[in-house]
């Protein structure tokens, strides 16, 4: 509250030009603007579509290469340094090659948001698979549980944590994901219309759009903690 | 029962562990050590090494398959060169770039915001952390903020800079700064309150001053989580110079593949990308091996 008042009183009396700082009301006049017009509902849901379409895949998908790595021990440990350099790399440079790939389309962006999200899924799950006492897996096999029901039983509730974690980072990276390929090249999106209001100068609808694009983040990761909350509700 | 030996062998295994927080322990043989005692008989040795740490041969092994898959694609025409080239292409693409005074110019200015961001962030992110853990009321108003900040997509707010800064480097420092900003506080603060109590009581009964606590004790105890922090950091800092030298630059090696994704250079593109990757596992390798020399006492294994 301090903050947005000090926002008002440096932008209302122009200590701060408002091309540079938009003041608070005009932003929030922006917002209500914007958000009765179609084209910006149409923006909002490609952009959600990309970023929610590319994460669920990653996740999905680094779920399943996960548990495949988990329990080919071999394969782990060749394949895991590999997926740490990737997740050094910065996988937004893959961008404009995923352009050329897939199109001006959705497709790119949807891709660009799964590489984004990709590596910290799998290296969370991993880790949280990992995370299972030494201690547990010898009780489960000294009660003589088979591999699935170590796996149901321990492992996986033991990893939830982790796993969710993993989920958490990776939801904002998908709509970081989404942001980036659409500042490359698009015809709609939100990160489209960022791009295309500060070329024209209108620093009062880019702050909308980043305000917007802030709240649907902090939405998307409380969303999966309150999945996080009802799953794995003996953590939290 | 192989299935429990491999287990097993895995948990007691120090350099298994699942993170690339860790850094090495000094308890690797060192290769010569073959050569000097060959009582034991060399081919057992490398046999065991082997069986122990089997991603020695494993990582090249997955690597090649990787390269002779792109290989064979592009070399039978699955793949259009123009959507993937070769990797000879690529490769003899990246080596007349090198040669290139004008690309090894972007290269620079790329590596420059992003050391430079990264300096920056790390010297306002670890002040900031420290001043956040030793002062709890701020922490209580402020670590709300910064929690939030670092859920939302911050690179929307690149357009906001280049406004402000302008097409030059300094916005694309900037918002190197202000993506990796965020860990490295958030990092530093938790770091410093999980100082163990029992040695926190020792210091006191030690009758040990502030200024001797935080040297001694704090600052030891958070460096293994502060480098997580600025490791995270370095990764995104690389991200920042990259996000907004695609949007708006006039230098750059971000610039550079826009410029060749439009103009249909594809194997000039792939070459670029190479670079910037370097860059980054240089950046990374360099704060990897710091934390290996300097901060060997501790490796704090919590992934992001």
């Amino acid at each position: 509250v301090f903050l947005v008042a000090l926002w008002a009183v440096v932008t209302e009396t122009e200590i701060v030009s408002p091309f540079v700082l938009a003041p608070p009301l005009d932003v929030v006049e922006g917002i209500s603007s914007l958000v009765g017009e179609e084209f910006f509902a149409a923006s909002f849901w490609t952009t959600m579509q990309e970023a929610l379409l590319g994460f669920g895949l990653a996740a999905a998908g680094g779920f399943v290469l996960a548990v495949v790595l988990a329990h080919v021990p071999v394969a782990e440990r060749s394949v895991l340094p590999l997926l740490i350099v990737f997740q050094v790399i910065p996988k937004v440079a893959l961008a404009p090659i995923f352009i050329i790939w897939l199109g001006f389309g959705i497709g790119a962006k949807v891709a660009v948001a799964f590489a984004l999200t990709f590596f910290v899924i799998v290296l969370n799950t991993l880790a949280g698979f990992a995370s299972v006492p030494a201690n547990s897996r010898q009780l489960m096999r000294s009660m003589r549980a088979s591999r699935r029901q170590t796996f149901c039983r321990l492992t996986l509730p033991t990893a939830l944590p982790l796993i969710f974690s993993g989920l958490k980072v990776g939801v904002t990276l998908g709509l970081v994901g989404a942001i980036v390929g659409e500042y490359i090249q698009s015809r709609t999106g939100l990160g489209q219309l960022l791009v295309r209001y500060s070329g024209a100068g209108r620093m009062d609808l880019v702050w909308a759009v980043v305000v917007v694009v802030s709240f649907v983040g902090g939405s998307l990761y409380a969303a999966i903690a309150l999945v996080q909350h009802r799953v794995a509700w003996w953590e939290s | 029962m192989s299935g429990y030996i491999t287990i097993s062998r895995r948990l007691d295994d120090p350099n298994a562990v699942l993170t690339d927080e860790c850094p090495q322990p000094p308890v690797e043989m060192p290769d010569e050590r073959r050569d000097v005692d060959p009582g034991r008989g060399t081919r057992g040795r490398v046999v065991g090494t082997i069986i122990a740490r089997p991603e020695i041969i494993g990582t090249p092994l997955v690597l090649a398959a990787l390269l002779a898959l792109w290989w064979w694609v592009t070399d039978t025409e699955v793949v259009a060169p123009l959507i993937l080239p070769g990797p000879s292409d690529v490769v003899k693409e990246a080596v007349t770039m090198g040669q290139r005074r004008l690309f090894l110019d972007d290269v620079w200015v790329t590596t420059f915001e992003t050391v430079l961001g990264l300096l920056l962030s790390s010297t306002l992110g670890i002040t900031i952390g420290a001043v956040l853990a030793y002062l709890p009321k701020v922490r209580t108003i402020v670590f709300p903020y910064i929690t939030g900040l670092q859920v939302i997509p911050t690179v929307a707010i690149a357009p906001v800079f280049i406004a402000w800064l302008g097409f030059g480097q300094s916005s694309k420092v900037a918002l190197a700064v202000f993506i990796s900003f965020f860990p490295i506080v958030a990092n530093t603060m938790d770091g410093m309150l999980r100082v163990p109590e029992n040695s926190q009581r020792l210091m006191s009964s030690l009758t040990a001053t502030s200024w001797q606590r935080f040297r001694m004790l704090t600052l030891p105890a958070a460096a293994p989580q502060m480098l997580v922090g600025v490791k995270i950091g370095a990764t995104l800092a690389l991200v920042g110079a990259i996000v907004g030298e695609v949007l708006l630059a006039q230098e750059g090696l971000g610039k550079r593949l826009i410029d060749y994704s439009f103009t249909f250079q594809p194997a000039a593109l792939y070459a670029t990308l190479f670079y910037i990757s370097f860059i980054g596992l240089v950046v990374y390798g360099t704060l990897a091996f710091i934390q290996g020399r300097y901060v060997w006492w501790e490796s704090e294994v919590r992934p992001k």
